[in-house]
């Protein structure tokens, strides 16, 4: 698993695409902060969060598109599933390469509690919190993305698909609200409380009040956990296939 | 040391290989031969454990691939058709990449070392692998397959695509190499197979046509001697010196290749060596005798023989293109 996690951790800077990625990051996250927090005079970094994950979503595409969907493109694979390790370790060092990324990028968003920390006494409690919560739901949207990543040998069409799941996922709140109850077999269900029990993003919204939320890390864990075994089964089943 | 037991790998309701076995010895160089689609690198994939078979068996050194895959894909190095290079990494980050992947109990730099002297790439590792020419990425590949020290080497076709000096560059390479550890190799390229494999497998849309040495192949399925030479003069004329011949069973005018001259298959009676008779026939015609060769079934003759259905129509237009 080490040799995978290294190689792929690296080939993120062999090419530009992990500069590419922390570098827009970055830099989209902290015109929001300028904005907000600097401009705005406002030390609560809420809306700065709240604003990254709409710039994670357009971004996990980026860092987790080539994971798999490259090597089988480039018959890399066949080295890999030749050699003496198994497909879980080759497929959870690409799930940790990529969570590394997104953890760099991460890392240099700590500037704004730094900065705030400067001129107000910040919420540290909240600000851990934040970042907790936003490093599982991260974790949760690579792993999806690792799963696609498998489906297909194209880079592109794995962004895309993505892209797409993981906005459906951030719009799935708003239907929601939308829609109130629907009777299915005589049984009134609540849609926007089903909704938001399987929502990434509303499971986010403890951590930006400031609670650690078990139940929301058990949750995302969980995510991660299934999709990295689809992307595993998936792998098995392509090369077992009868 | 590696038995192949009624592979059989089904593709929906296509068999890309069916029901096949044969064992490969340790220590031996075999020839995997077949025409595109026959099902050679199918079966190499199931043999390195990268697809499971529909039914059958792969043994290595008695183990079996899927129920220990681990150990016996240690003993394997395998060059796919195309070579597995991370394009953006350079010679040496590969093969230490490829190192670490593997984990073999050897000193790394040693042992990485070595590989690089035996396949010649010592002067291109600070290069990155996508500026090196097709050769240099097929010695990378080999390098790759040889890191641990496996004692099977699975080639998938490769000498493919390469110039003719890295053909034979590569193919002393992997003489080299099969001295002291099995190699099977795949090809449609048959010269390259009679060059250096000790055994044959001619394998045809999924099945086993032949398994033999180059050598007892040519000579089972030739059956009689032949003898083509090239003689000046005019077909019918040469036809009817020979004819009265002792111990010549067949003549057949091949065509015309220089001006004024015709080609024959001449054809002798089992045991009987017609070439002195030939010559002094011809001679006392004042027919010379410009070009003269045994016309034994080379293995592509052989190879189309065993693809063809009707081994007939596939000399033919062997023949045909010979002419043109």
């Amino acid at each position: 698993m080490e040799a995978i996690f290294k190689k792929e951790f690296r080939s993120y800077f062999y090419s530009p695409i992990g500069y590419v990625f922390i570098a827009i990051f970055f830099f989209v996250a902290s015109l929001f902060f300028s904005i907000n927090n600097l401009f705005g005079g406002s030390g609560d970094i809420n809306m700065v969060f709240d604003n990254m994950i709409l710039i994670f979503l357009f971004l996990t595409p980026v860092i987790t598109m080539r994971l798999i969907a490259e090597e089988k493109n480039a018959k890399t694979d066949q080295l890999l599933f030749t050699a003496p390790i198994k497909v879980s370790s080759i497929v959870l060092g690409k799930f940790f390469a990529a969570i590394s990324i997104f953890a760099i990028a991460m890392a240099l968003t700590v500037v704004y509690p730094l900065l705030l920390a400067s001129f107000t006494e910040p919420d540290w409690g909240k600000m851990i919190s934040n970042y907790v919560g936003f490093m599982f739901m991260g974790a949760a949207f690579v792993s999806i993305g690792l799963y696609i990543s498998s489906l297909t040998e194209n880079q592109i069409i794995a962004a895309v698909t993505t892209f797409g799941v993981l906005f459906l996922l951030y719009l799935i709140d708003l239907f929601g609200s939308a829609v109130n109850t629907v009777s299915l077999f005589g049984l009134d269900i609540k849609l926007s409380q089903v909704i938001s029990a399987i929502s990434l993003v509303a499971k986010f919204k403890s951590f930006s009040m400031g609670v650690i939320d078990i139940g929301a890390i058990v949750f995302y864990i969980g995510i991660v956990v299934i999709f990295v075994y689809l992307t595993v089964f998936h792998i098995e089943k392509k090369r077992w296939s009868k | 040391m590696i038995e192949i037991k009624n592979l059989t790998k089904a593709y929906g309701t296509k068999k890309a290989i069916d029901n096949i076995s044969f064992t490969v010895n340790s220590g031996e160089i075999l020839g995997f031969l077949g025409p595109n689609g026959a099902g050679k690198t199918t079966t190499m994939n199931i043999i390195t454990g990268y697809n499971g078979a529909t039914s059958g068996t792969v043994t290595v050194d008695g183990l079996d691939t899927v129920e220990n895959p681990m150990e016996c894909r240690r003993k394997i190095g395998y060059l796919p058709e195309l070579p597995p290079l991370y394009m953006d990494m350079t010679v040496s980050e590969y093969l230490n990449f490829v190192f670490e992947l593997k984990k073999p109990d050897l000193d790394c730099e040693e042992h990485l070392d070595e590989i690089m002297e035996i396949v010649k790439i010592k002067d291109v590792s600070g290069r990155l692998i996508k500026n090196l020419s097709k050769g240099y990425k097929q010695r990378v590949g080999i390098a790759q397959a040889l890191i641990g020290n496996p004692e099977i080497l699975i080639l998938d076709e490769p000498t493919v695509g390469l110039d003719p000096k890295q053909i034979i560059e590569i193919r002393n390479v992997i003489r080299d190499l099969g001295k002291d550890r099995t190699i099977i190799l795949s090809s449609h390229i048959l010269p390259e197979v009679s060059a250096i494999c000790e055994r044959v497998i001619i394998i045809n849309e999924g099945k086993i046509m032949a398994i033999d040495t180059p050598d007892n192949l040519s000579a089972k399925l030739s059956g009689e001697n032949k003898l083509l030479i090239r003689v000046e003069g005019k077909e019918k004329e040469v036809t009817g010196a020979l004819r009265g011949v002792d111990g010549i069973s067949g003549i057949e005018c091949v065509g015309e290749v220089e001006e004024g001259t015709c080609d024959f298959v001449v054809s002798a009676k089992k045991g009987a060596d017609v070439r002195k008779k030939v010559f002094s026939a011809l001679a006392k015609a004042d027919m010379p005798i410009l070009m003269s060769k045994a016309a034994g079934l080379s293995l592509e003759d052989i190879f189309l023989k065993l693809t063809t259905d009707e081994s007939k129509e596939a000399k033919k237009s062997k023949k045909e293109e010979d002419k043109n």
